[in-house]
């Protein structure tokens, strides 16, 4: 029993990030997506001895989000829906077969992002931080959204460059 | 505009609340057509949730334990609880962290509002779901209720087994088996810290508050002065650390300790180690290489006769031995016996009388035997058991001194389903570059013994450069 409980741990932990990031894709970036992801991981713990050890545990771990994320919409009656059935399996499909490169990344972003400079900081800090949205981040830069909005995505696509290359810059 | 500028573009806005009806129509279709484009959807989408989640965690990374928070509510004058309420609370106990091994920890208000600094409570996110789901199996888990202190508790992420699940680190107690996650501290009230690197594998003892099992991975600690014949304890695989109280870091591996103390001393005892580590100093267990594991496979003969010279080194001939997995031998009383042997040998003496002598050999090759200091074997034999080690005899256990022979009775009868294992050690002088074997003699007491074992696993130990204990 405590193997299994070591295993599931170290399958679990190794595969919650990406499991996080998909459902909160899908259901947004709220108290819900939490929700999921504790149903989720309660049913993986309860279901885990029916887990088929052969197969991957992302594979085994997404295909019960699924349920979960359908099981929400129709619960919530929010109903929303963000991507169409075929992107959300692409995307799952794509999580899935980036489960490590994606924890690779989550190791080094913290070093990749030391080497940003003041103003990416600060923006970062402003948007993620501080919670601002575009229009008050415009406003304190006297610059506009459109403007703000491709700053942080060039932060942010420095941040993919930098996490994604193999050897230290 | 290309595509992949594009698909920037529509994640861009995605991410900052920016896309339209019709973009995210668009980016519908290039995630569902495009597999690439889903991968790099799946990364940004991935930075996002990141950078979002340790932005809004750092409230949520304290974890008091239930009996802190009882003794804080009997006497809330005495003790500092890391909590006075039930739910999370801003992870305060952190900013009193300053130096430790030479780093400087992020204390304050201002360093947690560094991306950085903060970045590091970014999977607290899944901390609080794996806090909530061991809440909610703690009520499906037995354990037990006894505190472990007045106050001890865990910061920061972790996750924590005990009994039959997972268990709430609200409800720590005796026994509990952590798996650090990012910043988990285990806290004491007298201000001890062990600050635990992820993934590092920490056992709190049952019956000793003071006493935890590092089976793997990094501390850095923190240890307050302790009281006079009281000091924390930290054992390892292959050492046990005594602390009165300082500064320093402990690295448990499978198969060696590495301590650096930083300030004050400590005590370091391993085999063959019992030093006093002194500020600035280093200490390393005994190096130790598996020769032969325990389930290793064995050529054996059962059949009582006498062999002739050459058995015990390498190149002999094995025809007519039998070969298997251990652990080996035949005990017909025994209750589920295909568990307790991997290979049942010895078959055609059930209800007869059985030989005297079984043989052991088993093959292994080493291309270096520099730094081999010596050897460990951890044998569990019925009833006794001569070891020879390319035909040079390293020792027996459970057998009369002088000439053995195979009619050479063992000392003693061991209990039926006595598994006991017998750590013997031996000079490993024997050992040599290249195919070594090692043979192995089992004698029973008598011809009419019900049954038969040997295990065997052999290691060798050897020092870490530049550490070897002082003579």
């Amino acid at each position: 029993m405590e193997k299994a409980q070591e295993q599931f741990v170290a399958q679990f932990v190794a595969s919650q990030g990406s499991l996080r990031s998909y459902i909160q894709t899908l259901v947004g970036y709220s108290a819900d997506a939490d929700d999921v992801m504790q149903e989720l991981s309660l049913t993986l713990w309860r279901e885990y001895e029916h887990y088929d050890q052969t197969r991957p545990f992302i594979a085994w771990a997404f295909g019960i989000a699924k349920n979960h994320i359908a099981r929400w919409r129709t619960k919530s009656a929010i109903n929303r829906r963000r991507f169409s059935p075929e992107a959300e399996a692409a995307l799952a499909v794509a999580y899935g077969q980036l489960e490590d490169e994606l924890r690779e990344r989550r190791t080094v972003l913290a070093d990749c992002m030391e080497r940003l400079g003041q103003q990416a900081h600060q923006l970062l800090d402003q948007r993620y931080q501080q919670n601002f949205d575009l229009n008050k981040m415009a406003e304190l830069h006297k610059s506009s959204v459109n403007a703000i909005n491709k700053k942080l995505g060039r932060i942010r696509q420095v941040l993919i460059d930098c996490t994604g290359r193999t050897e230290p810059i | 505009m290309n595509s992949s500028d594009r698909l920037n573009d529509l994640l861009e806005s995605w991410c900052d609340g920016l896309i339209t009806p019709t973009m995210a129509s668009e980016l519908d279709q290039l995630l569902a057509s495009d597999p690439v484009a889903a991968r790099r959807a799946a990364v940004y989408f991935d930075l996002h949730r990141i950078l979002l989640e340790h932005a809004t965690s750092k409230e949520q990374v304290v974890l008091p334990i239930e009996t802190a928070r009882r003794v804080q509510d009997s006497n809330p004058s005495q003790h500092r609880s890391p909590s006075n309420s039930s739910g999370p609370r801003k992870h305060a106990g952190s900013q009193r962290l300053t130096k430790v091994s030479g780093r400087t920890k992020a204390s304050g208000r201002n360093s947690s509002h560094h991306p950085r600094n903060s970045l590091r409570f970014f999977a607290a996110g899944s901390l609080l779901l794996l806090t909530v789901v061991m809440v909610v199996l703690f009520s499906l888990s037995p354990s037990s209720d006894k505190p472990i202190a007045p106050t001890v508790w865990l910061e920061g992420q972790a996750t924590v087994l005990q009994g039959n699940g997972l268990v709430s680190p609200n409800a720590l107690t005796p026994g509990a088996h952590f798996i650090a996650g990012s910043n988990a501290v285990l806290c004491y009230a007298d201000g001890s810290r062990f600050q635990l690197k992820p993934d590092s594998s920490l056992s709190l003892s049952e019956d000793n508050e003071k006493q935890v099992r590092l089976t793997r991975g990094v501390i850095d600690a923190q240890v307050a002065r302790q009281p006079q014949g009281k000091p924390f304890r930290i054992i390892t695989p292959s050492a046990e650390l005594v602390v009165v109280g300082t500064q320093f870091r402990v690295i448990a591996e499978p198969e060696r300790t590495l301590l650096t103390v930083d300030e004050g001393v400590v005590q370091f005892i391993s085999a063959g180690i019992n030093e006093l580590v002194k500020a600035g100093g280093r200490q390393a267990s005994h190096q130790r290489q598996i020769l032969i594991p325990s389930d290793a496979t064995w050529s054996y003969r059962d059949d009582g006769v006498a062999l002739s010279k050459g058995w015990q080194i390498s190149g002999f001939d094995e025809k007519n031995w039998g070969h298997g997995k251990a652990p080996l031998g035949y005990n017909p009383e025994a209750p589920n016996r295909e568990k307790t042997y991997a290979t049942i040998i010895g078959k055609q003496f059930i209800q007869q009388r059985v030989p005297l002598v079984t043989y052991f050999r088993h093959e292994f090759t080493l291309s270096s035997i520099s730094g081999l200091r010596r050897l460990v074997a951890h044998l569990r034999r019925d009833n006794g058991a001569v070891l020879y080690l390319n035909g040079i005899e390293l020792g027996r256990d459970g057998m009369p001194t002088g000439p053995i022979s195979s009619s050479t009775p063992a000392l003693e009868e061991v209990g039926d389903y006595n598994n006991s294992v017998h750590t013997l050690i031996f000079p490993s002088e024997a050992l040599r570059v290249g195919v070594n074997c090692l043979t192995v003699q089992i004698h029973q007491t008598d011809a009419y013994s019900s049954d038969m074992l040997f295990e065997l696993e052999l290691i060798a130990e050897s020092f870490e450069p530049n550490s070897a204990p002082k003579p």
